[in-house]
């Protein structure tokens, strides 16, 4: 099959639900060997999309749940081939970073010395000569704070809520860890 | 307060989501800020939130505990230990951010759209789906950090 699709511009329901019957029958045509291929999956989702979102906000029905179903199919075989990517990627990174491991090399007086108050557990003091150099970042780092919006906390504490008895043997298991 | 754009945006979002499943999602207008928060059920035993609100730069930010504070463990040690491993599974190239508070272990995603219109919810939904899959994943994810901690702890 071709994957290029119709820039669709419908304006009616009836034009909209004729565009979805050429994208199911799109989705249906696909190989396995298109599926696997993040374009084709990524282009048909997003007119999918486009058509299912102006179906709905000219009040469409009849087609709304495939249309939703389509869409959810489409973006879930997206996600699953954007992730196989990148951990191939990552897998491509890990091998390099076997290689070569990147840390950090420095001269700076005052994080070598951060470095052993650290490793000896804060046990030394900090020299008074980096004291005015401590406050000035932290007065830098408060102006940039002062700009962000802080989050919210959340809005309730049972943000998973479940019967599951295995996920709740898991959370029992999991608070008892010794 | 919200910028206009964000405005737009959030509204564009709480008007979909309040019309395709109306029951599931609240809209709070009041209290910390406007915040919208959905309930997927994930199965007929598990249902989820997600909590969608405004940040800086004209952002909406969709947030989730996937563990919280009082379902990690009791030991600091280990509950340290969990936290960290749990914060491993964060991917460079992964849709989602997992981060630690007060309140527990939740990922985060902070929407790439500058516009209201249906790219958003493509990238609200995307994150939805990222969240079922890591919901339906997170009893393995439990297990294997429960291991990884038990031997690193049998190991000191």
């Amino acid at each position: 099959m071709g994957h290029e699709y119709i820039m669709m511009s419908s304006t009616t329901t009836e034009s909209l639900e004729s565009d979805f019957l050429i994208l199911k029958d799109a989705f249906q045509a696909l190989t396995p060997a298109d599926t696997q291929k993040l374009t084709v999956v990524r282009q048909l989702r997003y007119f999918t999309n486009r058509t299912m979102v102006a179906y709905v906000q000219l009040g469409g029905n009849k087609l709304r749940q495939p249309m939703f179903e389509q869409y959810n199919r489409l973006l879930s075989l997206e996600v699953d081939l954007e992730t196989a990517l990148a951990n191939a990627d990552e897998r491509r990174k890990e091998a390099a970073r076997a290689v070569h491991k990147p840390g950090l090399t420095t001269r700076d007086p005052f994080l070598l010395v951060q470095f052993k108050r650290l490793q000896s557990n804060n046990s030394e003091p900090l020299p008074e000569a980096f004291k005015p150099r401590l406050e000035a970042l932290r007065a830098e780092q408060e102006k940039i704070d002062r700009k962000r919006t802080p989050l919210p906390k959340p809005h309730s504490q049972t943000a998973l809520q479940t019967s599951d008895p295995t996920l709740l043997q898991i959370f029992e298991r999991l608070r008892n860890l010794k | 307060m919200l910028s206009s754009l964000q405005q737009q945006k959030f509204d564009y979002l709480a008007d979909w989501l309040t019309t395709q499943s109306g029951s599931q999602t609240q809209v709070l207008r009041n209290g910390e800020g406007p915040r919208i928060i959905e309930t997927v059920e994930i199965d007929a035993q598990t249902r989820v939130e997600l909590e969608t609100f405004a940040v800086s730069y004209q952002r909406l930010y969709t947030r989730h505990y996937i563990l919280q504070r009082d379902r990690l463990p009791e030991g600091k040690e280990q509950r340290y230990c969990v936290i960290l491993h749990i914060l491993g599974l964060t991917n460079p190239d992964s849709y989602m951010i997992y981060a630690v508070d007060d309140n527990g272990i939740y990922v985060f995603h902070h929407t790439k759209c500058d516009q209201p219109n249906e790219a958003l919810l493509d990238d609200y939904y995307r994150v939805r789906n990222v969240v079922t899959h890591l919901i339906v994943q997170l009893p393995r994810i439990l297990e294997d950090a429960m291991t990884a901690c038990q031997s690193e702890t049998a190991q000191t």
